[in-house]
């Protein structure tokens, strides 16, 4: 019989401040990035970043809970650029704010009609309302409602 | 300096078995550089998990995909299994074993006449695929299905393999694997071919690691992981190694294709005489509750599979990471200073699934 590796997945909770630092330990270790995904749960973001040893076959799980909806994610395709991919999908699913993700595909990456599809209708609202209390604390004295607010294109029209 | 422009690529093409557009940029017959666009087949599959419960879900997820579907369901499966401490019968994790191995067969076998086919070898494709309908026979006989089988259920498996197909299956292998190392000759040894797939695509090892890659288009560049080394199902009990090559070329990622096929006939047989008699599943009563991850090897790479579950029949959250995904990174690198003619070559080399990938 050949030998079996299973060490088993490890995950750890780390607070949002520590994960481009965490990533980069990882990527040091020579690391694989194996996936990224969201999930919400309990009206807060879960994001889930997995990376593997192949030698060991380990699988290391790191656990981001974000309780502010409309809080700015950092990327970590600074580090892992194939992580874009990961990214852009949480985005679009779920409405993650991730900031500066290497190759941006503007929430088209599935070029879906429906907006951040795996919310369901209280998380849609929820979020609205905490992009709309973000827009509203950047610019202060505002009263308007950010999800009101009309874009001017480069057409003249409104987006 | 020559002069550039956009190319646009599939998602429409005679080369695409699945849609996935590329935006080339091209100068002179130079593919600079390439932008993949996947979304013309997203189904939203995973987010039926609000609709359909724990059971139900093990029949979504096997329709992800035709060619792929019986290592889905294992793989959600086992996870479900896990979390519920379910510990599946050894006769079950055998029968498991038989059938995935037979559907990396007949994904590879399909790989090989789409590859054949990219590079105008007509009569090769019909060959390979000839040969892949054995392996869709034996799968029929055993589970009524060619494509879908919905054999699996979180506990252990709904059918057997009696002694008469047991012996039919061998038969079928013993005549694949000489079928197969007639052909094996025209894909590896053939002139004709070697120009068009040697040195053509490569990625180096360092770079597949980098980028993420898995599956065959890793073990083509020397990676050796191959996530059967984990040991579920009956694969702890199974003699078998990585298969690697180092050129990471297509050529590398044709000969390792085929080389995994003569692999799994070992491993059926091997299954096969080391399988006990014994129940075919477990009761699993209540619902799951909890979060884990699995990985399993699927024909085109590694599939990780969550599931978050919360005591109730509705899950959380269930999510599949297809190799095709981890392996988008790495067709873009390969695309880059290639010539303009073998885009369709290299992007059915990474073995695309974009059903699977979309989901």
């Amino acid at each position: 019989m050949s030998e079996v590796i299973n060490p088993g997945n490890t995950m750890e909770t780390i607070p949002l401040e520590d994960l481009l630092e965490e990533v980069m330990k990882r990527k040091h270790q020579g690391m694989r990035f194996d996936q990224a995904c969201a999930a919400f749960v309990d009206g807060k973001f879960e994001l889930s970043y997995s990376f593997s040893d192949d030698d060991a076959y380990s699988f290391d799980t790191l656990r981001v809970v974000v309780d502010d909806l409309a809080r700015q994610i950092p990327s970590v395709s600074v580090i892992y650029p194939c992580a874009s991919f990961y990214e852009n999908e949480m985005r679009e699913l779920f409405g993650c704010q991730i900031e500066m993700i290497g190759f941006d595909y503007k929430e088209k990456l599935y070029r879906l009609n429906v907006e951040t599809p795996m919310l369901p209708e209280a998380g849609k609202a929820a979020l609205k309302e905490a992009l709309a209390a973000a827009t509203e604390k950047s610019v202060p004295g505002s009263t308007v409602d950010a999800a009101d607010v009309e874009v001017e294109t480069d057409e003249g029209g409104a987006q | 300096m020559a002069k550039r422009s956009v190319v646009p690529f599939g998602p429409q093409h005679p080369v695409l078995p699945e849609p996935i557009h590329l935006d080339l940029v091209i100068e002179d017959e130079k593919v600079v550089e390439a932008i993949p666009n996947i979304g013309f087949i997203h189904r939203g599959l995973e987010g039926l998990t609000d609709k359909k419960d724990f059971k139900q879900m093990t029949y979504v997820i096997e329709r992800t995909c035709g060619i792929c579907s019986f290592g889905h369901g294992l793989g959600y499966v086992e996870t479900i299994e896990h979390i519920m401490n379910a510990e599946v019968p050894d006769r079950a994790k055998y029968l498991r074993t038989i059938w995935a191995e037979l559907a990396r067969m007949h994904s590879h076998l399909l790989w090989l006449g789409l590859i054949a086919d990219a590079f105008g070898f007509e009569s090769l494709f019909y060959q390979a695929w000839r040969i892949r309908e054995r392996v869709l026979d034996c799968l029929e006989l055993t589970t009524g299905g060619r494509l879908i089988f919905s054999v699996l259920e979180p506990g252990g498996v709904l059918r057997d393999i009696n002694s008469d197909q047991e012996k039919e299956i061998l038969t079928q292998l013993a005549s694949v694997k000489e079928e197969l190392r007639a052909v094996e000759k025209t894909f590896l040894l053939d002139y004709s071919v070697q120009t068009r797939l040697k040195g053509v695509g490569v990625i180096t090892k360092e770079k597949a690691h980098d980028l993420g890659c898995c599956g065959p288009v890793a073990r083509a560049s020397g990676l050796s992981y191959d996530m059967r080394k984990l040991g579920y199902e009956a694969y702890g009990n199974l003699d078998f190694e990585p298969i690697i090559s180092k050129e990471g070329d297509s050529y590398s990622r044709c000969q390792v294709r085929i080389q995994e096929i003569y692999q799994s006939i070992d491993l059926i047989r091997q299954a096969f005489a080391k399988m006990p008699e014994g129940d075919l599943a477990v009761p699993v009563k209540g619902n799951p509750n909890g979060e884990y991850f699995t990985r399993i090897e699927q024909p085109r790479g590694e599939a990780i599979y969550y599931v978050k579950a919360n005591g109730t029949k509705k899950l959380d959250r269930f999510r599949l990471r297809t190799p095709t995904f981890s392996n988008l990174a790495g067709l873009c690198e390969m695309l880059k200073d290639c010539e303009y003619s073998d885009v369709g070559i290299l992007c059915v080399t990474i073995d695309p699934c974009i059903s699977c990938t979309e989901r």
